[in-house]
């Protein structure tokens, strides 16, 4: 149970202190997605029912906090993860860089699936390169605070309960978690 | 024959996908708005929301008036607490007066408009690129409801989306979902503003015929039932004219900067209809 309420627990106190703080950005300026780094690092580190489930809860959290499409982050938040954990499984991400690069690449992932998704619902009349501009500079600020929820995060969910999640199974034989 | 057991996994994490798709297509179809989530979480959310405000301002507070002091150290004791005590009446009255000054226009704004307002703090934002909207600190309880206008003495913030208890959503003109009926104030021309997601708005089906130059003032038309009528919008900043089409390409610079929002006033207009 702890683990589980643990890292949901983070990453809501990520959101919320994301959307009291975004006031102090630069007004042109994007908020940075606290909740994709956050969805990140549980693809590092949970399984798939449980990373899966709690990105999902937390993607549909931020879609209820910002007004829109209920649905819309839940998808794209838990492709991330997938996506992740994916990547995580194949390639050894000890170094910071890496996991920087995997939060950019996470980020140009969930903000062209949301391009697509909206595209599709008819939710997006504005020009290309507009677009383009502004999923850029989310990108840029997401990747911008990744360090900080990186070395945060992982600290905070070692508080739960560390279960068989954190082992991989690759090649037959159990493993630890490769990166965080 | 695949094993759903080893599998499950996955198949989980595809019922996810298939549900959060679901949901998407309920509400593009219009069938579900999503209200009750949003009541539920908004109720929950909104006092940690509250708390995580309170500390900030009050740690920006405490900087503002107190650590930043910290540099007259160097200069003898009397007159460290000297200036001290001086540059912290001088910001108190400051703010004091920034404070009345904004009231002041509130008050006048209040004057100007014809409508019962109720004035409100701003206390999230949202927390996605892609929707930029607001939350303040009134709600139902206070007389929200969904569709309100959103103001401030500069213009237009936005109109009322979600309600809950104690808060509120508000989505913000520069939002690409919002689209408010306009007019040029210099020749009457009538147009469409709608949010380009960033921090303009885009006057849509604007004849190419029709003179308007950078600068001119863009008003509420009050045609659409939730904005009384000359509220001001923003300002052109930028006009296109291609060499084809119908209409012109114009941006236009909102009037309120919504990277300082602090108070706002509802106006509580008890109508139904909705713009754009």
């Amino acid at each position: 149970m702890l683990r589980v309420l643990v890292p949901l627990v983070a990453g809501m106190i990520w959101l919320v202190l994301a959307t009291a703080l975004v006031g102090f950005l630069p007004g042109r300026l994007p908020p940075p997605d606290v909740v994709l780094i956050v969805v990140i690092i549980f693809g590092f580190r949970y399984s798939l029912p449980l990373g899966g489930g709690l990105s999902f809860l937390l993607g549909l959290l931020q879609d209820v906090l910002s007004g829109g499409v209920i649905g819309l982050n839940a998808l794209s938040k838990t492709v991330v993860f997938s996506l992740t954990r994916v990547i995580a499984r194949r390639f050894y991400f000890s170094h910071w860089g890496s996991k920087i690069a995997m939060v950019f690449l996470g980020g140009v992932v969930d903000g062209l699936l949301t391009s697509v998704i909206l595209f599709i619902g008819g939710g997006i009349h504005i020009p290309g390169a507009v677009l383009a501009r502004m999923l850029l500079l989310h990108i840029l600020c997401t990747g911008l605070l990744s360090p900080l929820v990186l070395v945060i995060t992982p600290r905070f969910s070692d508080l739960g309960e560390r279960g068989n999640e954190d082992i991989f199974h690759y090649e037959g034989k159990k493993a630890r978690t490769r990166g965080i | 024959m695949v094993d759903l057991r080893r599998r499950r996994g996955t198949l989980f994490i595809v019922i996810l996908i298939v549900c959060a798709a679901f949901f998407i297509s309920l509400q593009i179809s219009g069938r579900y708005g999503g209200d009750f989530l949003h009541n539920v979480v908004l109720r929950i959310i909104s006092p940690p929301q509250r708390a995580v405000h309170w500390v900030s301002k009050s740690i920006r507070t405490f900087f503002e008036h107190h650590v930043l002091l910290v540099d007259l150290k160097k200069e003898n004791l009397r007159l460290r607490e000297e200036v001290r005590h001086l540059r912290r009446e001088n910001d108190e009255l400051r703010e004091a007066a920034h404070t009345v000054e904004r009231l002041q226009h509130l008050l006048l704004f209040k004057k100007l408009v014809p409508a019962a307002m109720i004035p409100a703090e701003v206390i999230a934002y949202s927390p996605s690129a892609w929707f930029r909207t607001i939350v303040i600190n009134k709600g139902l309880r206070d007389g929200v409801q969904k569709g309100m206008p959103v103001v401030t003495w500069e213009g237009v913030v936005g109109k009322v989306m979600r309600t809950s208890p104690g808060s509120s959503v508000i989505l913000l003109v520069i939002d690409r979902n919002s689209s408010i009926d306009v007019l040029v104030q210099r020749t009457r021309t009538r147009g469409i503003v709608e949010g380009d997601g960033g921090s303009r708005c885009q006057l849509r089906y604007f004849p190419r015929t029709d003179d308007i130059q950078v600068g001119d003032l863009i008003i509420t038309s009050g045609l659409g039932g939730i904005f009384p009528k000359g509220l001001s919008l923003g300002e052109t900043s930028k006009v296109e004219k291609k060499d084809y089409g119908l209409f012109q390409v114009v941006e236009v610079r909102p009037s309120v900067d919504f990277s300082r929002l602090e108070e706002v006033m509802v106006i509580l207009s008890p109508t139904e209809e909705r713009e754009g």
